[in-house]
Parts: C-alpha cells; sequence; structure tokens
C-alpha cells in the first residue's frame, strides 16, 4: 500500500511546492532590501494627523526642503504614543508631526521628547504653543468636543436636535446616545474636562450622571460615533467635527452641531523625539510646521490653526468653533488626567446603562 | 548514528530556540513588565494586586469567560457536523463548501464587522431577528465571534476527520451497527484529539480577541478589551502586561487538556489500515447538504452584505450602486504599494511559517527527539493563539528594538513583519500538522528503522506524502490570515512596509467608510485567488496519490 512508487510520484509534487515556496521568498527578498536601502536624507514622522492633511503637510514639506525624503507613519493618536513610548531603547522615529497635546505629555513625563524651540515659534498664537521655558511642542491644529445628529432619523421619529450638552441629557434622547470611552479615547476624555471646566467639578460629574442615563453605549473610539450617528446607528454621537464634515462630504444625513455651554477641546501639535536619528531635518521639520506656510495647508482643513489670523471654514465645517473653545487649564488637566479617569471608570466603567 | 543525535536534540533544539526567539522572548519582553514598576524596579505581584482593585475587573472577567464558553459550544456544534460532511460524506459541492467555510478568514474582519451591522444593527434588514436584543452586547460579541472562530474550528475538525481507518467502519457494518451507532463508537472517538484541539483554539481565539468586542461589543466589558484601554488609553504597559499574563491562563489551561488528549488517543491508523472512501448514504447526505448550506447561506450573507455595502453610495441613506469606491482607490498610489507589500508579507509567512509548522508538527506527532524539547515546542507552539496581536507587537518592539538584541537590525523590515505574522498564526497550523500526523501507526517508524531508512527519508518518503494535502492548507491559512491581519503589525510597520490591511484601517480612520470596505473587498478577492490555487493543488494531490483510494 505505502508502494514508493507511488510515494515517489507525490514527492514531486511537493517538491513543486517547495520550489514555489522558493520562489516566493526569492521575491521577497528584494522586496525587504529595497525596503531596507537607506536614502540619502531621509525623515520618519509619525503622525495622528487627518490622512489628507498629513499628505499636505508632506508634500508642502517636500516641495521647500526637496533633499528631505519623508517617510510617514500614519496612525492613531494612542497607538502612535504607545509605540514611541515602547520604542524608546532605540527610537525608530525623529519627530511626531500631529499627536494630542495630551498624549505628547504622556511621552515627555517619560522624558521621550527633546525641548526644542522652533525658528518662527514666537508668531504661533500663544494659545497653540508649550508656553513653558523649554518649549517641548508647537501645535499645529485645534480640535474641539462636537455632537453628530442624524437628521434624517431624527426626522422619521420627530426629535428635536439639541442646541446645548443639557439638552442631551432630555428624556427623548435615552438611548439614543453613543459616546467614546475617556478610558480609551482622548476625544471623550476632552468633552468630559470640557463638562469639568464648563460646568464645575461637582455640577460637571452630575452633568455626566443625568448624561449616562441617555447612553446606549461606550465605544473606543473617538470619531466611531459620529460614524455611528451617520449611518442611523445612533441618533447622537459625541465626537469631534473632522469626522463629521468628512461624512457630510460623503452624504450622511447628519449636522455638527456645537453646544452653546463652550467646547472641551485639543490641540494637535509637533513634537522631536528625543534621539531622533535625523535630528536635524527634525527640527527643519520643525521649523517649517511653525511658519505660517504650514499653518495655510492645515487651514484647508480644519478652521483653528497655528495662526490666529487665518480665517477659513472648510466646506460643511460647523462655524464658529474658534468662539465656542473653553478657557481650559492644560497644565491641570494633564494633572488630574489619571484622576479623572478613575472617577469616570468608578461611575460609569462597570454598570450597563440603560437601553430602550 | 550523527542522523539520530542531529534529531535528537539538535534539530529539536534549534527549532526550539527559532520560536522563542519569535514569541516567549518578545512575548517575555512586555508581559515581563507585570512585575516591574514603571522604572523598572522589581515590585513582586504588586501590579497584580492594582489590577485586582481596578473596578470592573470581576465583570470584565465573567464576561470574558462566559461569552467564550458561549462562542466555542456553538462554533463546535456547528463546524463539526460541517467538517463531518466535508470529509466524510459524499454530499455534493464539499470543494464550494470548504471556501465558504474559509471566507471569514479571508475577509479583513471589517467586513464581517460590517455585514453584521447591516444585517442586525440598528437600520439592519434582518433586525427583527435578534428579537428585541440589540446588536451592540453580548448577541453582538457571540455573532461576530461564531463567524470569526469557525474556519479555524471546520479546518481543525476537518483535517483530524480526513484520515481515518475504513476497516473500523467495515468491522461496525459487520456487526450490523447503525449510522448513529458507527459515528458514536468509531467516528467520535478516533476525532477525539481534533475536537479537543478545536475546542480550546476556538475558546481561547475567543477569549483574547479584542477586534469584535470594540467593534460589537457595545458598553460589555472584557479582559481583552481591557489591555487596550490599559496600553493604548493609558499608556499602562505594565497593568497591560498583568492583563496579558491573566489571558495566557486558558492557554495554559488549554495546553494540558491537548498533552492529555495526546497521550490517549492511539494511533488509530496502521500500516494495515485502509483508508476511508465517502460511501453514499443519500438521506445523511441530504440532511449534512441541507445544514451546510445553512451555514454557508449565513456566511454567504453577511459577506454579501459588506459587499454590498462597498458598491453603493452611503449606506443606508443612497443606495445608488456603482463603483466610485473603488474608482477611488485607484487614485492613490500608496494603496498599489500596501497590496503588493500584502503579498509579499502574505507569501513569506506562508512560506516560512510552514515550513517550521511542519517540522514541530512532526516532532511532536511522531515523538521525534528528546522528550523535553516535545514538550516544549508544543507548549511554544500553543502560545500565540492566546496572546493578542497588540501584546505580540508591542513585545516585538521591547525585543527587537532593544539595541543590546544581536536581531536588532531586523527592525523596520518586512521580514520582522514575517516573522512576527508566523508567529501571530502559528498555533492552528501547528496543530494541523500534529493532527495529521498523530494518527499514523508507530509501526511504520518501526518498519523504516528495519529497512534502515534514516528519520529523514522517512520523513520525505512517508510523511511528506502523507501530510501534502494539510501543507497545502497549512500554507493557505498563513497566507489569508497574513493577508488581513493588523494588530500586532500596527507597531511595527513603516513607510515602506505599510501593507493593505492597515490602510484599511486608515481608511475606516478617515471616516471613508466605503473606500474601507471596498479595498478590504479587493483584499478579500486576493485572497479568494489564493485559496482558489490551495484547493486546486490540494485536488491535485490528492487526484496524484492514489494510495489514498483502495
Amino acid at each position: 500500500m505505502w508502494a514508493n512508487q507511488t510515494l515517489g510520484k507525490s514527492t514531486m509534487s511537493i517538491r513543486m511546492l517547495g520550489r514555489l515556496a522558493a520562489l516566493a521568498v526569492a521575491f521577497a527578498v528584494p522586496m525587504l532590501a529595497a525596503g531596507a536601502q537607506a536614502q540619502q536624507r531621509t525623515l520618519t514622522v509619525y503622525s495622528s494627523l487627518d490622512e489628507d492633511q498629513a499628505k499636505a503637510l508632506i508634500r508642502g514639506f517636500e516641495a521647500k526642503h526637496p533633499q528631505v525624503k519623508v517617510n510617514a507613519i500614519l496612525g492613531s493618536t494612542a497607538p502612535i504614543i504607545a509605540r514611541v513610548i515602547a520604542e524608546a531603547a532605540s527610537p525608530q522615529g525623529d519627530v511626531i508631526m500631529g499627536n494630542a497635546v495630551s498624549a505628547l505629555m504622556a511621552a515627555d513625563a517619560r522624558g521621550l521628547l527633546l525641548p526644542y524651540k522652533p525658528a518662527q515659534f514666537d508668531k504661533v498664537s500663544p494659545m497653540m504653543r508649550d508656553n513653558r521655558a523649554e518649549p517641548v511642542w508647537v501645535g499645529i491644529d485645534a480640535w474641539a468636543a462636537s455632537v453628530c445628529f442624524n437628521t434624517a432619523e431624527a426626522a422619521k421619529k420627530n426629535i428635536p436636535a439639541p442646541v446645548t450638552w443639557e439638552d442631551l441629557t432630555k428624556p427623548i434622547y435615552r438611548g439614543q446616545i453613543t459616546m467614546p470611552s475617556p478610558l480609551s479615547s482622548g476625544t471623550a476624555l476632552l468633552a468630559v474636562n470640557g463638562w469639568l471646566t464648563a460646568f464645575g467639578e461637582q455640577a460637571g460629574w452630575a452633568y455626566m450622571d443625568r448624561l449616562h442615563e441617555n447612553v446606549a453605549r461606550y465605544g473606543h473610539s473617538g470619531s466611531a460615533p459620529c460614524r455611528q450617528a451617520a449611518t442611523g446607528e445612533s441618533l447622537i454621537g459625541i465626537s469631534y467635527a473632522a469626522p463629521g464634515v468628512k461624512l457630510i462630504n460623503e452624504g450622511a444625513p447628519i449636522s455638527i452641531i456645537l453646544p452653546s455651554e463652550g467646547l472641551g477641546w485639543e490641540i494637535e501639535a509637533l513634537a522631536i523625539i528625543k534621539g531622533a536619528r535625523n535630528l536635524a531635518d527634525a527640527k527643519v521639520m520643525a521649523d517649517w510646521i511653525s511658519s505660517r506656510e504650514a499653518a495655510e495647508i492645515s487651514a484647508k482643513f480644519l478652521p483653528i490653526t497655528a495662526y490666529d489670523d487665518i480665517q477659513s471654514l472648510p466646506k460643511n465645517y460647523p462655524a464658529n468653533e474658534r468662539e465656542k473653545l473653553l478657557k481650559m487649564d492644560f497644565g491641570k488637566l494633564a494633572a488630574s488626567r489619571e484622576a479623572v479617569m478613575a472617577e469616570w471608570q468608578r461611575r460609569y466603567g462597570t454598570k450597563v446603562p440603560p437601553r430602550n | 548514528m550523527v542522523e539520530r543525535r542531529v534529531l535528537g536534540h539538535a534539530l529539536p533544539g534549534l527549532l526550539l530556540l527559532v520560536l522563542a526567539a519569535g514569541t516567549v522572548l518578545p512575548l517575555a519582553a512586555l508581559l515581563g513588565r507585570a512585575f516591574l514598576d514603571r522604572n523598572g524596579g522589581f515590585t513582586g505581584l504588586g501590579n497584580f494586586v492594582r489590577y485586582a482593585t481596578e473596578p470592573g475587573l470581576a465583570v470584565a472577567a465573567w464576561n470574558s469567560v462566559w461569552l467564550s464558553a458561549q462562542t466555542t459550544v456553538i462554533t463546535i456544534v456547528l463546524a463539526y457536523p460541517y467538517a463531518y460532511a466535508l470529509a466524510r460524506s459524499a454530499m455534493p459541492g464539499r470543494a464550494a463548501f470548504r471556501l465558504a467555510a474559509m471566507l471569514p478568514l479571508l475577509a479583513p474582519s471589517l467586513l464581517p464587522a460590517f455585514g453584521m451591522i447591516y444585517l442586525f444593527g440598528q437600520q439592519g434588514a434582518l433586525r427583527g431577528w435578534l428579537m428585541g436584543a440589540e446588536l451592540y452586547g453580548p448577541v453582538g460579541i457571540v455573532l461576530a465571534s461564531v463567524f470569526h472562530a469557525l474556519p479555524h474550528a471546520v479546518l481543525l475538525l476537518a483535517a483530524g476527520l480526513a484520515a481515518g481507518d475504513g476497516r473500523l467502519y467495515e468491522a461496525a457494518q459487520a456487526l450490523r451497527a447503525g449510522p448513529w451507532r458507527r459515528f458514536m463508537t468509531v467516528t467520535l472517538p478516533s476525532s477525539r484529539y481534533a475536537l479537543v484541539s478545536a475546542t480550546s483554539v476556538v475558546f481561547v481565539l475567543v477569549f483574547t480577541d479584542f477586534g469584535v468586542p470594540t467593534v460589537v461589543g457595545g458598553s460589555t466589558n472584557v479582559l481583552a478589551t481591557d489591555i487596550y484601554k490599559l496600553v493604548i488609553g493609558r499608556f499602562d504597559f505594565e497593568l497591560g502586561a498583568v492583563v496579558g499574563v491573566l489571558l495566557l491562563v486558558p492557554a495554559v489551561a488549554a495546553y494540558g487538556i491537548d498533552a492529555l488528549a495526546r497521550r490517549t488517543q492511539r494511533a488509530s491508523l496502521s500500516g494495515r489500515s485502509v483508508p476511508i472512501t465517502a460511501v453514499r448514504m443519500p438521506v445523511r447526505d441530504t440532511v449534512l447538504f441541507l445544514f451546510c448550506a445553512a451555514v454557508a447561506a449565513a456566511i454567504l450573507g453577511v459577506i454579501g452584505m459588506a459587499v454590498w455595502g462597498s458598491l453603493v453610495r452611503f449606506w443606508p441613506y443612497n443606495l445608488t450602486l456603482g463603483l466610485h469606491n473603488y474608482a477611488r482607490l485607484l487614485e492613490d498610489g500608496d494603496e498599489f504599494r500596501a497590496v503588493a507589500n500584502s503579498v509579499v508579507l502574505a507569501a513569506g509567512t506562508a512560506a516560512a511559517g510552514t515550513a517550521v509548522a511542519a517540522l514541530t508538527g512532526w516532532l511532536v506527532a511522531r515523538r521525534v527527539g528528546a522528550g523535553w524539547a516535545q514538550g516544549a515546542i508544543q507548549a511554544v507552539a500553543m502560545l500565540p493563539v492566546a496572546v493578542p496581536g497588540l501584546v505580540l507587537g508591542l513585545g516585538y518592539i521591547f525585543f527587537f528594538n532593544n539595541p543590546a538584541n544581536p536581531m536588532h537590525g531586523l527592525q523596520g523590515t518586512m521580514a520582522l513583519l514575517v516573522v512576527c505574522s508566523v508567529a501571530h498564526f502559528y498555533t492552528v497550523p501547528h496543530l494541523m500538522a500534529v493532527g495529521g500526523l498523530v494518527r499514523l501507526d508507530r509501526e511504520i517508524d518501526l518498519a523504516a528503522q528495519a529497512l534502515r531508512a534514516g528519520p529523514v527519508s522517512v520523513g520525505r518518503r512517508v510523511y511528506l506524502p502523507y501530510l501534502a494535502p494539510v501543507l497545502v492548507e497549512m500554507f493557505g491559512y498563513f497566507f489569508v490570515n497574513a493577508m488581513t491581519t493588523v494588530s500586532a503589525l500596527i507597531f511595527l510597520f513603516n513607510a515602506q512596509t505599510r501593507v493593505a490591511a492597515i490602510a484599511v484601517v486608515n481608511l475606516v480612520e478617515g471616516s471613508r467608510f466605503g473606500q474601507a470596505a471596498a479595498f478590504a473587498v479587493v483584499l478579500m478577492v486576493l485572497s479568494l485567488v489564493a485559496t482558489g490555487v490551495q484547493l486546486a493543488v490540494r485536488a491535485a494531490i490528492l487526484r496524484r496519490q492514489r494510495w489514498r483510494v483502495r
């Protein structure tokens, strides 16, 4: 039964398989070599900016500095910072071009960022830069907590649009709201910090207690609640404006509401990674990003950039975002980050919100 | 004999070293932090105590166990008859059904998630089927997890059921055992090992997965999402490592159960074995066909909804059909490079992974080499399935990005992504190889010894041809998984090695659903083509190997 002859034949096909595998490896090796090959001057940039914005900024930078080739690694805010922290033993990136300042502070607290004052630092709007003696970051743009509201579903159910944060606690919105958990999303944290700032510590938590009654679920991503509102998976998503703008452009029946009590907000900033291999060009990038030219590129995507006097309102972006920003004490908020998260988890993290 | 000495210690030792570098050491680099404070000082169990006092832990742990158990039962109940029908029945369309069962593996996890939401979400066409329950929560987790785990279970069970001894059935028939009795006394016992390994793999897979709960879990907390919250939300690698260690607990239990099952699984294939030929049993085959058709229809329904979603303008408000989402993908040259990178990664992972897993499977199943090495290899091979990709990816940074590591040069290369993917998906192919070989009679080795055929020549002339169809499946498994994996690579890719699955995630984050779905469909089609080739090669091998049929 285990006749040698037939076995011989089947090993043929095995050999063929082996050759196929060898072929695959042979195909892979040159690709690997190409990947590992270093070019003359490269700059490795980590970015959590919107992809279109990041690419536009890189194009602008490369046009101004053609001798530098940018290798961009785009990803979400927190995974990028987690990666920078994990890579501390031998930093792989040179510069973080756009990440939430609160997340950058987590890297800074571990001593992973290099203080640097970019050439045009003083021209940048004071609220958009690190005003410590040794600045670590310089702002690129800012974003604020906003409400994505599905107008099509609202019309079907005959539900009015909310105007204020307080409106969201009305019984009519029960089970209609999704928001991210501040334990996994920076967007949620800035919304929470906004409420604590606008209403004060005690009234802020009391507000969240009431809001909790209406929340259908807490998720993990800052932009997901807006996407869920856009596809009718919920009526209201507590999120921020940028994903809403994109979704409206794609055809989503939503409006972006900026509640009148004011908005918690945050800056996306650039910082140089300590131990950057291409430090000189990282500084060139930092100098360029603090320029008016770079801010004008960002202004095509968001209204609030590093230069106050650049007025812009990208298509479908809600008006008056800048006017509604709350006056926030970022130093104090950074210090209370862990405590706020713990309190949130204690109050809302363990019990299942009501659904109906 | 030199050959024996090589096989006794050197080869197992070498394999162990390779496996350790790919799994144990990177994991230790991250999970070791469970015992350190933030500054690297030893704190003993301090972090475990700190984690135990976190509110919500008990709920998350209970959810993890209970939901994984429910999923496992449902998955195995569906997968066993399905695999049985594929391996043992004469029902028509078995190749198509095999492909349908593989579909959940072929699609980036985004597609089934979209499909589930389109079917059962707030705007879902079949929302009423949930009888008032909401998708987002335990229901969604179990539904999506069964979908996600089914192919793994079917593959393992079908591999185990494919080989059997026809004489047992002849004997049973001669003794006038009815079909049910034959199933209970012959089929079930002989597939026990496959059943045990499929059950433990499914349980561990679901227990450690955080992709499903983050998308359709709503506010339901499980341990796996705790890692995400701790590491990504709070940058607390130490507590994250604690959860990582806890997630290993079911894997350790699974290893113990697996070892027991291997010991008690008597070799049911001997040199005198007669291959099983699928007998036509019209009633059984019809029932199985209907069952498989229902399962396949459910799988196709979910994927089909997602494909449809990639073709409409904006689900659910503008259902105009068109290819615009695909057209927009072509605007960006980066996406082409990402697809090319994915193919390279998948092919490299499949080639390297199949070779290594075949060797380790052979050593373990045939008890080659020193006993300590076999046990150690099996233990290490069972590890990856219990490790969330996030933990593996961060572990790789800590291990390979350490300048003191001689393999530091791999950091930032495609080769490291290949190593990581091989490690990530190692358990199932290894078990497939073990499952395929464990039941060959010891006599074959003895006969070979008597004929003075060295182990290498026995391997080449007996095991390799015998295992060939399974090898092709292992290759396919590595290939399609590497095509769609994200969670570990998200920490390792760079501008040159960005793969398509990461591009899909970027598109979702950029709120471009349509394009994300379209890109995911493109990846699925590539995987489908690869699987088609795989099935054709497998069929060709089976046709050539006439000794398999009488």
